[in-house]
C-alpha cells in the first residue's frame, strides 16, 4: 500500500493588530525619587512579541 | 471588565473608512501636532474600547495633555520584522507636572490628536490592570530610551 504523506496546513501566525503598552513611573516631583512604577498589560504583550521568534 | 489596549472603537471605525475610501468620518491623521498623551481615571476596557474619563484641571490643577512631538516627531519606528511586526516607541521622556489640588487615580493612558484641554480623537489607549493612586506632588513619567526602558511602546502585527 502506498502511503502518501501530506503536510498538514500550518496555522496562521499569531496576530493581534495594534498593541499599546506603557511603562509608567510615578516620581516625587520634589525629590526626583521614584515611588511606584506600573506596566500596563499591553506592555507585557509587546514584550512577549519582541522576545518570541516567529514559529511559522 | 478586562483591561484593554490598542485602537479605540472610534479609531477602528475611522481607519476602516479610510482604507475603504469612505470620505465621511474617515481617520484624521494628526499630521500637524502629532499625538498627545492623556491620563484617565477609568478604563476604556477590552470590550468597549471607549468612554474612559480623563483627568481634568479642575481636579488636578496642573494637568495638561503632553505632546509627544509635532508632525509625528519623537517616535522611533522600526521596520517590519517577521514574527514581531512594526514597533514604535517614544524617543524622548514624557513628563507630566506634579499633581496639585487633589489626589488622582490613574487607570488608563490615551493618545489623542489635540492638545485639549478636552475633545479631539482618542486614537489609541492602554489600560492599567488596576487603578493606581497618584497623589499630590507626584509626577507621571514615561521614560525615554536612555536609560530606558521606553515608557511607551506600540507593535502592529
Amino acid at each position: 500500500m502506498n502511503v502518501e504523506i501530506v503536510n498538514e496546513p500550518q496555522p496562521p501566525p499569531k496576530r493581534g493588530s495594534l498593541v499599546a503598552g506603557c511603562h509608567i513611573l510615578l516620581v516625587e516631583e520634589k525629590t526626583g525619587k521614584t515611588v511606584n512604577e506600573v506596566k500596563t498589560p499591553g506592555y507585557f504583550v509587546n514584550e512577549k512579541r519582541l522576545r518570541e521568534e516567529s514559529k511559522y | 471588565m478586562a483591561a484593554g489596549f490598542g485602537l479605540t472603537a472610534a479609531a477602528d471605525a475611522s481607519i476602516t473608512r479610510t482604507i475603504l475610501g469612505v470620505a465621511a468620518s474617515s481617520y484624521a491623521s494628526p499630521t500637524t501636532n502629532g499625538l498627545y498623551v492623556g491620563l484617565f481615571n477609568t478604563q476604556f476596557t477590552n470590550s468597549t474600547k471607549a468612554g474612559a474619563t480623563e483627568w481634568v484641571v479642575a481636579s488636578d490643577g496642573s494637568y495638561a495633555r503632553q505632546q509627544i512631538g509635532a508632525a509625528g516627531a519623537n517616535w522611533t519606528i522600526a521596520a517590519y520584522a517577521n514574527g514581531i511586526g512594526v514597533v514604535w516607541t517614544n524617543s524622548l521622556q514624557v513628563t507630566f507636572p506634579g499633581v496639585t489640588l487633589n489626589n488622582q487615580t490613574l487607570n488608563s493612558v490615551g493618545f489623542i490628536d489635540t492638545v485639549g484641554p478636552t475633545g479631539g480623537n482618542i486614537n489609541v489607549f492602554s489600560d492599567l490592570s488596576a487603578p493606581t493612586p497618584v497623589n499630590i506632588g507626584i509626577q507621571v513619567i514615561f521614560a525615554g530610551p536612555s536609560p530606558g526602558p521606553n515608557g511607551i511602546s506600540f507593535t502592529t502585527y
